[in-house]
């Protein structure tokens, strides 16, 4: 089976603090991959690195066969990428950023012009297409960063949080639109922390902890009966009742 | 609350100098310069002091112009602006009025508060020849010190809460370059009255500064000096009503800040019709360049700053007599082609961790560093030629060809400079968010060492243009040859930019997104 991405002991240190500890990941051709972990596991910086916008200390990142390290060029023309807690161009309105977002990639003006109208459309950002993003509630930020990843029609997208404070209307937006990609052969890697929304919409999951893999596989086979939630908390390793007798006096 | 505000203020302070070396030798400058300033001023009171009041009326002057560049400086340098950050406190159930006293008493933490506090003592100082004297020199230490570091507050309040309302912010543009000639206009004012070097003469300067909201305060000790006590109460009501008004209205705007989290209001835009122009990355990105001039409120002031220091110098070339054809008629073309290529080395800066989409579509270094360049390099030599053009129709610059290569080259080689230096540090730029004079992000000294480098290096690299320019003399032949060689040679310099500064942004494009993670 081919591999859409394939992480290769990707390991990554701030100031002498581990974030990702030798991660390897395979995600298979036409998947939706979510990549679960708690705060501060190596999510976003996985992400970052698999997207080439952040230099990994060691490992290597595949993009459809191609090193995201040692030929960027090509690997960024196969993937799309919304970044969690990096700024859009904010200043420009949704209209202008995903023109300005086509021109980068050298899109001709008028596949620009159709496809952006059409990704506003169905993201339900038509009303906001001359508002400056900076305007944007937290919920069209994520929205519009989406079609900033698929404008250029990539085969593969990876999206760090991309449900994080979308609303319940808005969420359903975004699956269907993954979903129809995926039905059409696309790629998906996306980390979260919504347990239903990850149970829900992807076949596979990584479960990060400290910036290692305990479990990765077809979602089904991760969960081994429980609920992907509880799953999650054991391999976490929290249990339900750490707090014991504490916080008394917030008790009125 | 006071004391509460201290210890922030220090603790911050203290926090930022150790994180970052360039903030702690920027501070190390600071302080230097300070205490050099204390120095000086600690002299000037000695000799003041034993002068006669005519003489001492000087002290009165300075602290005018001391008060005024309170209000101008946080202005005028994008950054320079440390006061602790009122929408931190929105969050606590806090009023303005008990912020207020105690955001007054930690203005006085840091540099600026703390020689401005030596300047404050020193006027009792010099005022000390009587009881009354003394006494009124202490209430106008209070007041004229306070006034400082409350007028600087509201005005920036002000201003900074305007420039995020669109028809608000293109009245400020309009607004701020006459602010910036007001010390221009003292400086006029008290050169006029130094330039006679008579004791006498120094009198109206006093008398001018003292009657300006800036120098009420401070006047006050004198007008008691001098016996004249009709004149100190009127100043001292002056002075009194000053701060008060000045208070109210902080209060106003503190209370607003405090409840209102984001005053942005961009709104709704016309799209820019979806022209069938030049497309690709590189007009797109000069284009969205172009574009942060209008829409982002920190490039506006940028440009509002390029305009007003480079023309200020040459105003009076324009209306003064004997000033045909002087070498002051160029100051506003090779001011503004040093600050193009300033603009140049900070631009990254202002896109902050947005870049990252730039990275993420594969655009290549140079063409990120000749987008740039094209948008500010169009604008600067836009501004230069309507300069000119004003220029000779003013009849003061008739020799425009002889002196057009040394300019070009110049302009195209700060250009360059600014390409290659930009991809090698971001730069400074104010932090984004509702004040657009805010701390800056990168440290002050960084900001100065570019700013040392943009004005310095480029005149040697222009230095063999301008040998020909001189060689040429008044054959137009020639003229015309040295103009083509300088736009050559800084045609060279700046491909020579572009190219190193590109090379530099692919090997190292992700290292300088994390350096941009400092600007949000």
């Amino acid at each position: 089976m081919q591999h859409a991405v394939v992480f290769d002991g990707l390991f990554k240190t701030f100031g002498g603090r581990v974030a990702v500890d030798r991660l390897s990941l395979q995600i298979p051709v036409g998947s939706v991959y979510g990549v679960l972990g708690p705060n501060g596991a190596g999510k976003t910086t996985s992400m970052l690195m698999a997207s080439g916008l952040l230099r990994p200390d060691a490992g290597r990142v595949e993009v459809l066969g191609r090193d995201v390290w040692a030929d960027p060029v090509a690997a960024k023309a196969l993937f799309g990428v919304a970044p969690d807690g990096l700024r859009l161009f904010d200043s420009l309105s949704a209209q202008e950023l995903l023109r300005f977002v086509g021109e980068l990639r050298s899109m001709p003006g008028p596949v620009i012009a159709e496809r952006a109208t059409e990704l506003l459309h169905v993201l339900g950002l038509a009303d906001a297409a001359n508002v400056v993003v900076a305007d944007f509630s937290a919920g069209m930020t994520k929205k519009i960063g989406l079609a900033c990843a698929m404008l250029h029609a990539p085969r593969v997208l990876i999206l760090d949080e991309p449900f994080e404070s979308v609303d319940p209307v808005s969420a359903q937006t975004m699956r269907s639109v993954l979903s129809r990609y995926v039905a059409g052969g696309g790629t998906v890697v996306m980390s979260s922390h919504v347990m239903e929304l990850v149970e829900a919409v992807c076949d596979h999951v990584a479960v990060i902890v400290r910036g290692r893999p305990l479990a990765a596989g077809r979602t089904a086979d991760v969960r081994g009966g429980m609920s992907l939630h509880e799953r999650f908390l054991q391999l976490a390793g929290v249990g339900t009742n750490e707090l014991g007798s504490g916080l008394q006096w917030l008790q009125s | 609350m006071a004391a509460v505000l201290i210890r922030l203020k220090l603790t911050i302070l203290r926090r930022s100098l150790g994180r970052d070396t360039s903030r702690l030798i920027s501070f190390v400058f600071g302080l230097v310069a300070g205490a050099m300033v204390c120095l000086g001023s600690i002299l000037a009171t000695a000799g003041l002091r034993s002068g006669s009041v005519a003489d001492a009326s000087g002290a009165v002057a300075a602290l005018a112009t001391v008060t005024m560049l309170w209000m101008v400086t946080p202005l005028m340098m994008a950054g320079v602006d440390s006061s602790l950050d009122t929408a931190a406190f929105s969050l606590l159930p806090l009023g303005a009025r008990r912020l207020i006293p105690g955001l007054t008493l930690a203005a006085f933490v840091g540099i600026p508060g703390a020689v401005t506090a030596v300047f404050a003592l020193d006027q009792i100082a010099v005022w000390s020849r009587s009881v009354p004297a003394t006494l009124a020199a202490i209430v106008a230490g209070l007041l004229g010190a306070a006034t400082c570091v409350v007028l600087s507050r509201v005005v920036t309040s002000l201003i900074a809460r305007s420039m995020w309302r669109r028809r608000a912010r293109f009245l400020v543009t309009l607004v701020l370059p006459v602010v910036y000639l007001v010390p221009l206009m003292l400086d006029q004012v008290l050169q006029r009255g130094h330039s006679s070097l008579e004791a006498s003469a120094v009198r109206p300067a006093a008398g001018i500064a003292g009657w300006t909201p800036f120098g009420w305060a401070w006047a006050v000790p004198w007008e008691v000096a001098r016996g004249a006590y009709a004149g100190a109460a009127v100043h001292l009501a002056l002075a009194v009503a000053l701060l008060v008004v000045l208070a109210v209205l902080w209060e106003r705007v503190l209370d607003v800040e405090l409840t209102t989290t984001a005053p942005r209001q961009v709104g709704t835009v016309h799209a820019s019709r979806a022209r069938s122009g030049r497309s690709g990355p590189l007009a797109a990105i000069a284009r969205r360049r172009l574009l942060g001039w209008r829409r982002d409120p920190r490039l506006t002031m940028q440009a509002v700053t390029l305009v007003a220091v480079s023309l200020i110098p040459a105003v009076p070339a324009l209306f003064g007599p004997g000033h045909q054809d002087g070498p002051s008629g160029l100051v506003p073309l090779v001011l503004s082609a040093s600050m193009a290529g300033v603009l140049m080395a900070n631009d990254l800066a202002y896109d902050g961790t947005a870049w990252w989409l730039q990275v993420a579509a594969g655009v290549p270094g140079w063409v990120d560093r000749a987008g740039r360049v094209l948008a500010i390099g169009v604008s600067v030599l836009a501004f230069d030629v309507l300069v000119s053009i004003v220029q000779v129709a003013f009849g003061t610059r008739t020799a425009w060809l002889a002196v057009s290569g040394p300019l070009l080259s110049a302009l195209l080689i700060a250009l360059g400079m600014g390409a290659a230096l930009g991809a090698m540090d971001p730069g400074t730029a104010a932090r984004r968010g509702p004040n657009p004079f805010a701390g800056s992000a990168g440290g002050g000294a960084r900001g100065c060492l570019t700013a040392l480098v943009m004005f310095g290096v480029p005149v040697f690299l222009v230095a063999p243009v301008i040998v020909g320019a001189v060689l040429a003399g008044h054959s137009t032949l020639l003229q015309c040859l040295v103009l083509t060689a300088g736009a050559l040679w800084g045609a060279g310099g700046l491909v020579v930019g572009i190219w190193w500064g590109g090379r530099i942004l692919d090997r190292g494009a992700p290292e300088m997104l994390g350096k941009l993670r400092t600007f949000g």
